[in-house]
């Protein structure tokens, strides 16, 4: 698991500086939030850090699922006919049109994170994630602050 | 209503979106676009440059030189991003930066030699100044147009450019908060060198090179004293965890 994260970790920050994209302006802040809520469960019992597993992992498969549908829809922007211009059908789109190699690498780097942190929530599940006290109440509040985490790192 | 409101924050909140560098398709990095009109009247006006300064004069005399009619001049004059002065300076500005781009791109280039991300900072940021040689006399009133308060927006984006592609082809891989402080730093070396380099007299503009070399330095000892500092301040936190421990276990 942990060598598994930190090859995510290590792919997505080179794709990060090859592709020149800016990191969120908040990086310290989630840095000292996985930090503290990793601590803060691990502080609480060892059940509270597997149920805090779950929960992280949970928001994470469905991100993951979210790029890789516009990223498959080809970000929603219409595909047109080379030659003639003409708008194409859903139908006309073939794997030949719709594939660069660049984007093509990274909906598979994605599909493949995907399945391999879905592996990590049902290891925690294994280790008895269910048995922490308001296990219901934390999984639920760590989404949310993830998901918050989420959608104001996309914005600023 | 809500809808007209949502849209200018969209539209205001268009200084925050990031842009993707495709690797597959360089085309669609390109600073200048060579085919469209207006860019080629433009990149012909600065020939008059050194003649003229950055004044529309140099406009009409490029549209002259390439055979078209006088009143495609409104093309960019008609242009909402500003004055034709101002469009000059912008068109200028980013066709230095696709020259930096081309000089780092070129494989035969010495710039592949070096191999320190600060000495490499270094000599982008002289290259880059050493393209002002030839208007250095018309070149402050060219930077006035950027700080008038319409202007400065595309002013500050077109610096902040600027030392974005600087950091990147110097080998910067920072994916946290240093990614801001290394391109604020360099914005503003690039700013002060350039405000030297319009005082600099001595020949072949020594001082500023000398100014540059200093400057660049002087974030990479900034740089090395906040990680040293760092280091410092976790060894002492973890050795107070460990001292309070200890005592307590004492008693």
């Amino acid at each position: 698991m942990w060598e598994q994260e930190i090859h995510h970790h290590n792919t997505f920050n080179n794709l990060q500086s090859d592709r020149r994209v800016r990191p969120s302006l908040l990086t310290p802040l989630w840095k000292v939030g996985a930090f503290g809520m990793g601590a803060g469960t691990a502080l609480i019992s060892k059940e509270a850090a597997m149920a805090c597993t779950v929960a992280v992992e949970t928001v994470i498969g469905g991100h993951y699922n979210q790029q890789l549908r516009v990223l498959m829809n080809q970000y929603n922007i219409p595909i047109y006919d080379k030659e003639t211009g003409r708008k194409l059908t859903e139908k006309e789109i073939n794997r030949h049109i719709e594939t660069s190699p660049e984007l093509a690498l990274l909906k598979d780097t994605i599909s493949t994170f995907r399945d391999e942190e879905l592996e990590h929530l049902d290891t925690a599940l294994e280790h008895d994630a269910e048995k922490a006290v308001p296990y219901l109440l934390l999984t639920e509040l760590i989404k949310l602050a993830c998901k918050g985490a989420i959608w104001t790192a996309e914005r600023v | 209503m809500l809808k007209s409101r949502l849209i200018s924050v969209a539209r205001s909140s268009r200084g925050v979106t990031r842009s993707y560098h495709s690797v597959d398709h360089p085309t669609s990095n390109q600073i200048v676009n060579s085919k469209s009109v207006e860019s080629k009247i433009l990149t012909k006006a600065l020939d008059y440059i050194p003649k003229f300064g950055f004044e529309s004069i140099c406009i009409t005399q490029a549209i002259r030189d390439m055979g078209y009619a006088d009143s495609l001049e409104s093309s960019v004059t008609s242009n909402p991003i500003g004055t034709p002065e101002f469009q000059l300076m912008y068109h200028w500005l980013k066709v230095q930066r696709q020259n930096l781009e081309q000089l780092v791109v070129d494989p035969k280039s010495e710039f592949h030699q070096i191999r320190d991300e600060y000495d490499r900072v270094s000599y982008l940021i002289k290259k880059r100044l050493e393209f002002n040689v030839p208007i250095i006399n018309k070149l402050g009133k060219g930077l006035g147009q950027l700080v008038v308060p319409y202007n400065i927006n595309r002013g500050m984006e077109e610096l902040h450019n600027l030392s974005d592609d600087i950091s990147f082809y110097a080998g910067d891989r920072s994916n946290d908060f240093a990614w801001y402080s290394k391109r604020l730093s360099l914005s503003s070396v690039y700013v002060s060198s350039e405000l030297f380099m319009l005082q600099d007299s001595s020949p072949e503009f020594k001082k500023t090179m000398e100014f540059v070399d200093n400057k660049v330095q002087g974030i990479n000892d900034l740089g090395n004293a906040y990680n040293n500092v760092e280091q410092w301040g976790l060894f002492n936190a973890i050795t107070l965890v460990n001292l309070i421990k200890s005592q307590l276990l004492r008693g």
